[in-house]
C-alpha cells in the first residue's frame, strides 16, 4: 500500500507542469520539486557513501529556507545530518556538481566520527580550526566523487559559483576561494590528470571563469612541473 | 609526484597530452553488504613516507604480514607485495592539530579491491587535548588564551615498522 503511495507521488510530481496555477497548485508543485530534489540529494548521497564503503551513518535533508550567514551549530558534525539549503542547490546544474557538494560535508561528516569522545574533540577542531580543514575535505571530496563515479573537475565549478572571495587567505580563518581551488586543480592535475585532459567541463562558462581568474595560480603550478618542484605552493 | 614531472614541460596542457583519450578511473562497484565475516589484512610498508615530504598520490608498496587463511583456504601468503596510494598528507596545523597520512586504494593480487574496507589513517600527536583546556582557562584574561592557538600538533610517518591493517569481506557480491 505504502509503495502504492510513493509511486502515485512520484507520478504525480512528474506531471507537475500540467497544473494550471492556484493557489493549492501552487503549493503541491512546491512539495513535488522539493521532492525530487530531496529524491536526487538522497540518490546521490548514498552512492557516494556506498561507493567509498563508509560505515559511519549520515542522513541527507534538503532544508528550502536560505542558509544563514552565520550557522552556530553545524549539523554536519553534530547529528550527522547533511543540510543543503535553497541557495545553495540553485547553483547546481548537473549530478557531479551535486555530488561535489555532498562529498565534502560527507568527509566532514566521516571525520567527525573520529577520536576521543564519540569524535567530540574532532569535531571541535573543524569547528575551531577551518581553514586547516578546508582543504582537506576538499581534496578528500575529489577522492570520493572519482570513487563514486563523478567527474572531479565539478568541483572547481561548484566552487566558483558558490564560494565568495575574501580579500586575503593569510590571517583569516577561511582560505579564498581561489586557493581553494587552485589546491583542487593541482590535486586533480596530479591524482587524476586523465579527467583534465578529457575534460567534459570544457566549454563549461563556470569553469572557464575559473581559468580566467587562476592564471596567476595555474602559472604558478606551471613553474613547479617545470621544475620538478615538490614544494607546497602558496597559492592565493 | 605521481603523474608530474615525467618529462619537460612547457604548458599544463603539455603534459595532460598523454592523457587525451585515457580511461577515466573505475567507479568502484556497487555491493550487497550482507555478508559480516571478514578477515584483517595487516601489511608494513616496505618505504617510509613523512608527513613533511609525503607527496598526494603517491603509489606505495607493502608486504602482507600473515598468512590470510578464509573458511580454509589461503587467500593470500605470507610476503605477498601490494601496492596502494598515499591519498592525502595533511601537514599539522596550529591549536595542535596533528599532521594525517591517508592511504587507500589497495591492491592484493588475487583480491577485489571493491570487497575491501580499506580506508587506512595515520595521525601524529594531537594536542588540542592540552590546547582546549588551556583556551578555556585562559579565556578571562584576553587574549592570553588565544596564545594556546600557536601550540603546534604533532608530525607523523608511516614506515616498514608501522602495521596496516584493512578489512576485506570475502563473501560480499559486487556487480
Amino acid at each position: 500500500m505504502m509503495r502504492k503511495l510513493v509511486l502515485l507521488l512520484i507520478v504525480l510530481c512528474s506531471a507537475v507542469p500540467a497544473f494550471a496555477a492556484g493557489n493549492s497548485e501552487a503549493q503541491d508543485i512546491n512539495i513535488c520539486k522539493n521532492m525530487r530534489i530531496q529524491r536526487y540529494i538522497d540518490d546521490v548521497g548514498f552512492n557516494i557513501l556506498n561507493a567509498n564503503r563508509i560505515d559511519k551513518r549520515m542522513v541527507f535533508t534538503y532544508n528550502e529556507e536560505s542558509q544563514k550567514a552565520i550557522m552556530l551549530t553545524d549539523k554536519t558534525i553534530t547529528r550527522r545530518q547533511i543540510v543543503i539549503y535553497e541557495n545553495q542547490i540553485n547553483h547546481i546544474a548537473d549530478l557531479n556538481e551535486l555530488a561535489a557538494m555532498l562529498a565534502r560535508e560527507i568527509v566532514k561528516g566521516t571525520l567527525s566520527y573520529d577520536g576521543f569522545a564519540r569524535g567530540f574533540v574532532t569535531s571541535a577542531q573543524m569547528k575551531f580550526a577551518p581553514k586547516k580543514y578546508e582543504l582537506f575535505f576538499d581534496k578528500r571530496a575529489v577522492d570520493l566523487m572519482v570513487t563514486a563515479g563523478y567527474d572531479p573537475v565539478a568541483m572547481i565549478v561548484f566552487l566558483n559559483k558558490l564560494g565568495a572571495q575574501k580579500r586575503f587567505s593569510f590571517v583569516l580563518t577561511n582560505n579564498t576561494v581561489s586557493k581553494r581551488m587552485a589546491e583542487v586543480y593541482e590535486y586533480i592535475y596530479t591524482k587524476y590528470p586523465q579527467f583534465l585532459a578529457n575534460n567534459s567541463y570544457l566549454e563549461n562558462k563556470y569553469y572557464q571563469n575559473f581559468l580566467l581568474t587562476s592564471e596567476n595560480n595555474r602559472r604558478l603550478l606551471q613553474e613547479k612541473v617545470r621544475t620538478y618542484s615538490q614544494k607546497r605552493l602558496k597559492y592565493e | 609526484m605521481a603523474g608530474m614531472g615525467a618529462a619537460y614541460s612547457e604548458t599544463l596542457e603539455d603534459n595532460l597530452q598523454k592523457y587525451i583519450g585515457a580511461e577515466l578511473p573505475q567507479a568502484n562497484p556497487m555491493c550487497n553488504f550482507q555478508s559480516t565475516d571478514r578477515v584483517p589484512i595487516t601489511m608494513t610498508p616496505q618505504e617510509t613516507i613523512t608527513s613533511k615530504e609525503g607527496v598526494d598520490g603517491t603509489t606505495i608498496k607493502l608486504k602482507v604480514k600473515n598468512n590470510i587463511f578464509y573458511r580454509g583456504k589461503l587467500l593470500v601468503s605470507r610476503g605477498t607485495l601490494a601496492t596502494a596510494k598515499v591519498e592525502i598528507v595533511a601537514t599539522q596545523g596550529m591549536n595542535g592539530i596533528p599532521a594525517m597520512i591517508i592511504v587507500d586504494r589497495f591492491e592484493i593480487p588475487g583480491l577485489d579491491s571493491a570487497k575491501m574496507k580499506s580506508y587506512f589513517v595515520k595521525k601524529g600527536l594531537n594536542l588540542t587535548y592540552l590546547v582546549l583546556p588551556i583556551k578555556w582557562v585562559l579565556t578571562p584574561f584576553p587574549p592570553t588564551g588565544s596564545l594556546a592557538n600557536f601550540v603546534i600538533g604533532g608530525p607523523t610517518k608511516i614506515s616498514p615498522k608501522t602495521d596496516v591493517t584493512i578489512y576485506y569481506y570475502p563473501d560480499w557480491e559486487c556487480k
